[in-house]
């Protein structure tokens, strides 16, 4: 019963996946941009109020200290998806790597609150269910702006609801076991959620002022959190730090027509 | 006293055959190394220049007994000196550049290179205990050097920035910043293209002024 649902919701997903990819995708990286504009301004509007006013509240009273310590340990607490990814992308290295990593944080890192394999030498590695599909092909969607969790392509959206659920049937024997709770789905998902929200306040307390200052030297603040967002996510998938990853084949050829006036320069006004 | 022989002979044995691995692994990448050495030649003066950039850089940001508008000021006069904001705004700007004059190229050229000096010179105490390891370098189309670089320490440990160089004029200088796979020239023309869609340059320049002007007197408060 459970696997058929599964089955089922496996094949609607891949169908979404298939079936936008056919014909709405074509047109851009953002077919829904009139929407996804009114979720951005929505956003924006729950940041100013609410979490901006959370995050610097949490910063006045969490030592920066205790922000790192935190963000280290849900950096701790999600590194078996990764692990998972390293795997499933047959990355060995990456893979012995992660899990060098697990194991000396747990042990010596106090349960992942310090990040001791940092200090050590071991490289960090960032994989998620939307890298490994796009890693096997599948293309990223449409851009989706997500009421409250903000920018995602429809891959990667898809992705972490199935990462976050797997973390927590992962996690939950531990808080089955430490609180004697018999948590069912729902309660499960609540936890979730309320890690992944601690984890985001405290995210968003530790880059308080980059993300205003990003906000204040935008010309289009949604264009700019788009662009960075679609870049950042492709270079992921790639593995590539180094150069732009997003097809952009034109982004460092000049005009044919520059190319006479190649000597005209402004530099020195 | 067997054991220990036994132990030396193995010792030698394996020293023995790990050096003539070795020298049989050193023979068969010879012309490897010789191609990798062709490339160190071409990569060799924009890393340099990266390199003593980066260097300078980091210095003058551990001074934070001196005032900001100093620091900057110095940050500022390194950075004209290996920025190519001639190349950057045609890029960022692509087929608009055309429509230009260039009077108009002019202005849009030194205001795009205040807001860049502006935006990314600012909040100097983020990073005065950083430092930068220039790990690499490699050739792309069109006869540009991507330069590798790694931040070590400070708030943003570990980011990787790739600058990419371009020979102009006899001069390697920088026409891109790549930020953990984040262009910036791709970032701005997106951002451009908006707002050129919905007005003109003439609109941009003014967004451009605004901005500059609003950091300067907002700096100017500060300090």
């Amino acid at each position: 019963m459970n696997s058929a649902r599964r089955t089922a919701a496996c094949s609607l997903i891949a169908t979404l996946l298939l079936s936008v990819n056919g014909c709405a995708w074509r047109e851009g990286p953002d077919p829904l941009e009139g929407a996804n504009r009114k979720v951005f301004a929505f956003n924006e509007g729950l940041d100013r109020h609410v979490l901006e006013p959370a995050a610097t509240a949490w910063d006045f009273v969490v030592p920066d200290l205790a922000q790192t310590a935190l963000d280290n340990f849900f950096g701790h607490l999600n590194m078996p998806v990764v692990l998972a990814h390293d795997i499933l992308q047959g990355k060995p290295i990456a893979a012995f790597e992660d899990l060098a990593r697990i194991t000396h944080n747990a042990v010596f890192g106090f349960g992942g609150f310090y990040d001791i394999a940092t200090r050590l030498g071991i490289p960090e590695n960032d994989e998620d269910l939307g890298q490994t599909l796009g890693y096997y092909g599948v293309p990223a969607g449409p851009y989706l702006m997500v009421p409250i969790l903000g920018p995602y392509t429809l891959r990667d959206g898809v992705g972490e609801i199935i990462d976050t659920t797997a973390t927590g049937y992962l996690y939950s024997p531990a808080w089955q076991s430490a609180r004697t709770l018999n948590l069912d789905t729902a309660e499960l998902w609540g936890v979730s959620i309320g890690q992944k929200g601690l984890e985001l306040l405290n995210l968003r307390s530790i880059y308080d002022e980059e993300l205003e200052q990003s906000r204040r030297d935008a010309f289009d603040y949604y264009v700019f959190v788009r662009n960075a967002y679609l870049q950042s996510r492709a270079s992921k998938v790639a593995d590539k730090t180094d150069a732009p990853a997003i097809d952009e084949d034109d982004l460092y050829f000049l005009d044919e027509e520059f190319e006479e006036e190649e000597e005209e320069d402004y530099d020195d006004f | 006293m067997t054991s220990e022989q036994t132990t030396q002979g193995i010792a030698r044995r394996v020293f023995t055959r790990g050096l003539l691995s070795a020298l049989v692994v050193q023979l068969a990448f010879v012309p490897l190394t010789i191609a990798a050495d062709g490339e160190d030649a071409l990569v060799a003066e924009p890393t340099k220049i990266i390199d003593e950039a980066a260097q300078k850089i980091v210095a003058v940001l551990a001074r934070t007994e001196e005032p900001a508008e100093v620091r900057i000021g110095e940050i500022e006069e390194i950075a004209y000196e290996i920025f190519d904001f001639t190349t950057m705004s045609k890029l960022v700007l692509a087929r608009n550049w055309r429509k230009l004059d260039k009077e108009k190229r002019a202005e849009f050229v030194r205001e795009f290179r205040t807001h860049l000096s502006r935006t990314y010179g600012t909040r100097l105490d983020n990073f005065s205990d950083i430092g930068v390891d220039v790990y690499g370098a490699q050739i792309e189309v069109r006869n540009d050097v991507t330069v590798k670089s790694r931040v070590v320490g400070g708030q943003f440990d570990g980011s990787e920035l790739a600058y990419r160089m371009r020979n102009r004029k006899e001069e390697w200088k920088i026409i891109d910043v790549v930020i953990e796979g984040v262009s910036l020239v791709s970032n701005y023309r997106s951002q451009f293209a908006t707002v050129l869609n919905g007005g003109t340059i003439d609109d941009l320049i003014t967004k451009l002024k605004d901005k500059n002007f609003v950091v300067e007197s907002g700096e100017a408060e500060a300090g």
